[in-house]
């Protein structure tokens, strides 16, 4: 099987931890690549960033998206996500701590594909996990990576 | 020519047939030639002849005249006498037995027939004045009025036997008396006429003394005949006098009456009049069966008023009735009238009064130590009486009602905190006060001398009265009560006064009066002002603290958002390592390591739980409230289903009220059901047979609404604290929870507008009651 490319949108370094480590658990062994801020998420996926990043870096099968980030918030990088051509139809997962109905109905609005709740209990974290990956990268058939029209 | 019936007695037989033949042929009828007085006689009575020829010279015991005189005792028929020749003493005896004439023997035929004719005719005359006597008489006999016939001097020459009775003598007595002998010398001349013979007709008042020296007034008629001799006419007016002197009583005692008490006035008057010795005048109380004493008037005083009961006594006969008349016995017939008894009372006389609706109101009784003489008179006297009595009575009434009323509004009048004024309305515009309540005095330090009979322009400022009479005008033409407003500069300081102006009509629609009554606002006005001023301020802090509220509720949100993401990474931090450390570095930490991270993962969990139930019951305080139409018993339902999908293995028996209908926001509803009946799931979890019951009552026509279950319940001493934030009456242990969950249900049931109240024994179920504030 293809390694596929996961961008995991997290500031927090202990999410960031228990997360890879959920996919350990997983034994999820696609490729994982973390931005740590909203700016640096944009960065990464339009190639815009400090050189060094590869202009023509691979864009993610998926991406998990953190809502609540320094500099550009989860929502505002999604808007710019659905925005863009390039972007538009890469499956974005909402994986944050919120409930609040406000970020649940914003994340839907703005072209969020699925929406999940850190639960506490690293257990049901780590079942969530194997569900979702199982979900989007194995069973959902993901759109093609080429720039659509505008 | 008369063909007349005559009778021929005559003992010459000669002159006799000479008679016959001559009055045969004259057309009359001889009846019969007698020749002796005897024979005349006889036939006169047997063949009643119309007319008599009499020989005055008889053969045998009887002459023409004694024959004459026999025959005018048992006939009237009149007799002419036949007489040889002029015989002056015999013709003076014949007068004696009345001749209607005489003829001389022989009578000439003309002669003859003259005089038969002539006393035919006066016989017919003396016949008539006879009859015309006799029945003259007889009217005089049976004149109810006295009728005395004297000389001029007064000597009684005739009297009839009215007058007799009158005065109580014989008639033989009478006629030896003269008229000084019963009659007193004063009298009344009422009237007197000149009548067209010149005689004079004088009625006049007398006193009549009787045989027994006692007195009775009679009017006496007397005429004077042109020879002196007096014809009166008496007649006995002791009733018309009585009734006289009642109506005199009655016109001197009017409503605005002589100062002294009408019924003590009527009272005296009746004793007096009737001589009776005992009168009292009641008026009906209660229930008609007891009176109240207006005037007691007993052997010559007046009594105390008493009230006493009409059972067992006359009056108590009267009333009903106009008149009650027992004229002697009347104290063998009441045995238990008390002052019948005492008094000996014989007679008795008593009278409705009654009102002008025909009710009766009272009554009036006149008893006597004698027998009633004269039952009619004092019949008569009481029903004179009677119609007064009650209109006095009436009045009396009206008038104490009247005073009473008078009484309360005076007192209204002048207790008032008000100023009153009166102000009469003369033409031209004059307007004068007329009376002043003593608040009026007192508010304006003025003296009643001050302002009664001033006129308006006296009284206040020439602005102000202009104002005034504008004012008085509006009233008056408008017709019905205004208000307005007046600043016054009175002694305790410029007042602001409101006055009510109130224009009273006479019975012809015109205004007469002014009625004011002036409140003093000053206290109002300035409240009004300071109301006025604080609202203002109110708004503005209202409208500060809403901004402040506003910016807090911002804060909130901002805080809850942070809370709910940032306190919860660390939690997820401490419990994911825990968890690493657990499954990763089992084999390096003995049991005590991983007993401690257990409980670290059990107290981040913990405070997980926590944080997400605050924020619910944070969110509930933002979230929009939406009152709509809620079917309350499909929610239930729904609830119920959820529970027992998510507790399988339960056996829980829910009864559930069908058609609860409430009012409320249906999410938060929800909320409260799911609260409830988690926590109904919770407690009965212990239960074999668990029974939760959803259900509705009505309290003084509101709906309660109530979640009732069978479990472990709680002490309701611990009640006042099951509202309290993470107050929780059951350890973790036993029943799981945070302690939000009852927080969460009350505010949502305050926001509603109602209330929730437990209802709970330990170890007996829980019944947790609330209202929706659906009344308003």
């Amino acid at each position: 099987m293809k390694p596929k490319l996961i961008l995991l949108v997290e500031d927090n370094p202990d999410d960031e931890e228990l997360t890879l480590q959920a996919f350990k658990r997983n034994q999820v062994l696609h490729e994982v690549v973390t931005a740590r801020d909203g700016v640096e998420a944009l960065e990464y996926l339009f190639g815009t960033g400090k050189p060094g990043c590869c202009d023509a870096a691979p864009l993610p099968q998926i991406i998990l998206l953190d809502l609540k980030l320094p500099k550009l918030s989860g929502l505002e990088v999604l808007k710019q996500l659905r925005i863009d051509p390039r972007t538009r139809l890469i499956p974005v997962v909402v994986l944050t701590s919120s409930n609040e109905c406000e970020d649940i109905i914003a994340s839907y609005q703005l072209g969020a594909n699925s929406y999940i709740r850190k639960p506490v209990e690293f257990q049901r974290f780590v079942d969530a996990v194997h569900v979702m990956i199982h979900y989007w990268l194995l069973i959902n058939e993901n759109p093609p990576h080429f720039p659509l029209p505008a | 020519m008369t063909p007349a019936t005559i009778l021929v007695v005559e003992d010459d037989a000669i002159l006799a047939m000479h008679l016959e033949d001559i009055l045969t042929r004259q057309g009359y009828t001889v009846l019969k030639l007698v020749a002796t007085g005897e024979a005349a006689l006889e036939a006169a009575q047997k063949l009643q002849p119309q007319m008599i020829l009499m020989d005055i010279e008889l053969a045998g015991e009887m002459n023409g005249i004694i024959a004459a005189q026999r025959i005018a005792a048992v006939a009237d028929i009149p007799v002419i006498f036949l007489t040889g020749f002029s015989q002056d003493a015999l013709l003076l005896e014949a007068q004696t037995a009345a001749p209607y004439g005489y003829l001389i023997k022989p009578a000439q035929e003309r002669e003859l027939t003259a005089t038969i004719e002539m006393a035919l005719y006066k016989h017919t005359l003396d016949r008539r004045v006879r009859l015309s006597e006799a029945r003259y008489r007889t009217l005089i006999e049976q004149a109810s009025d006295g009728i005395f016939l004297s000389d001029a001097q007064g000597n009684c020459h005739e009297v009839n036997s009215t007058g007799c009775q009158m005065l109580g003598y014989t008639r033989a007595e009478l006629l030896k008396l003269n008229q000084r002998d019963f009659m007193l010398p004063e009298h009344k001349v009422t009237s007197s006429l000149k009548l067209p013979d010149q005689s004079r007709n004088t009625t006049s008042e007398h006193q009549f003394i009787r045989k027994d020296g006692s007195r009775f007034p009679v009017e006496i008629s007397k005429k004077t005949l042109a020879d002196g001799s007096q014809q009166s006419i008496a007649r006995d007016i002791t009733e018309r006098k009585r009734m006289e002197n009642t109506l005199q009583f009655l016109a001197q005692h009017s409503w605005v009456s002589t100062g002294e008490d009408f019924f003590l006035s009527l009272a005296r008057f009746l004793a007096q009049t009737l001589e009776m010795d005992y009168v009292c005048i009641d008026r009906l109380v209660g229930d008609g069966h007891t009176a109240q004493t207006e005037a007691v008037y007993f052997d010559g005083k007046f009594e105390d008023n008493v009230v006493y009961t009409l059972r067992d006594t006359p009056c108590g006969d009267v009333v009903g009735k106009n008149i009650c008349c027992f004229p002697k016995a009347v104290r063998q017939l009441f045995p238990r009238d008390l002052v019948l008894q005492e008094m000996v009372a014989e007679s008795y006389m008593g009278t409705t009064l009654w009102n002008f609706n025909g009710q009766p109101i009272g009554l009036i009784a006149v008893i006597g130590r004698r027998p009633l003489p004269n039952p009619q008179l004092a019949e008569s006297v009481l029903k004179l009486v009677a119609e007064r009595a009650a209109g006095e009575l009436e009045h009396k009434k009206a008038e104490e009602v009247l005073r009473a009323s008078e009484a309360r509004a005076n007192l209204i009048y002048n207790s008032t905190s008000d100023s009153m004024f009166l102000v009469g309305v003369e033409p031209n515009e004059i307007y004068r006060c007329l009376s002043v309540n003593a608040t009026y005095l007192k508010t304006t330090g003025l003296t009643s001398e001050q302002v009664i009979g001033k006129q308006i322009e006296d009284l206040v400022s020439p602005a102000q009265a202009e104002y005034l009479l504008r004012r008085y005008r509006e009233a008056i033409e408008c017709k019905h009560t205004i208000q307005y407003l007046e600043e016054l500069d009175l002694p305790q300081g410029h007042s602001i006064v409101e006055t009510t102006l109130t224009p009273i009509l006479d019975s012809a629609g015109k205004c007469c009066h002014l009625l004011g009554s002036v409140r003093d606002i000053s206290d109002r006005t300035r409240a009004e002002e300071q109301v006025r001023t604080l609202n203002a301020q109110l708004e503005q802090r209202v409208l500060e603290r809403t901004t402040q509220l506003e910016a807090a509720n911002k804060e909130l949100e901002a805080f809850s958002y942070s809370v709910s993401h940032d306190l919860r990474a660390p939690l997820r931090a401490l419990e994911g390592y825990s968890d690493i450390l657990l499954s990763d570095y089992t084999e390096t930490l003995d049991a005590e390591g991983r007993h401690y991270l257990g409980r670290i993962q059990e107290a981040a969990r913990r405070m997980g739980q926590l944080i997400n139930d605050l924020l619910g019951l944070s969110r509930i305080t933002r979230s929009e409230f939406n009152r709509r139409e809620v079917d309350l018993s499909a929610l239930a339902q729904e609830v119920t289903h959820e529970l027992q999908a998510l507790n399988p293995m339960r056996p829980v028996q829910c009864q559930i009220s069908p058609a609860m209908v409430v009012n409320g926001d249906p999410q938060l509803l929800k909320i409260v059901l799911i609260n409830l009946l988690n926590n109904a799931f919770k407690f009965t979890s212990p239960r074999q047979q668990a029974q939760i019951q959803v259900g509705i009552l009505q309290n003084d026509g509101q709906p309660v609404y109530f979640v009732r279950d069978n479990g472990v319940g709680f002490d309701m001493a611990y009640a006042g604290k099951l509202f309290n934030p993470f107050q929780r009456l059951h350890g973790a242990q036993e029943f799981p929870g945070t302690g939000i969950g009852l927080v969460t249900v009350q505010r949502i049931i305050h926001r509603h507008g109602g209330r929730i109240w437990p209802e709970a024994e330990l170890d007996h179920g829980a019944t947790f009651y609330f209202t929706l504030g659906e009344q308003e």
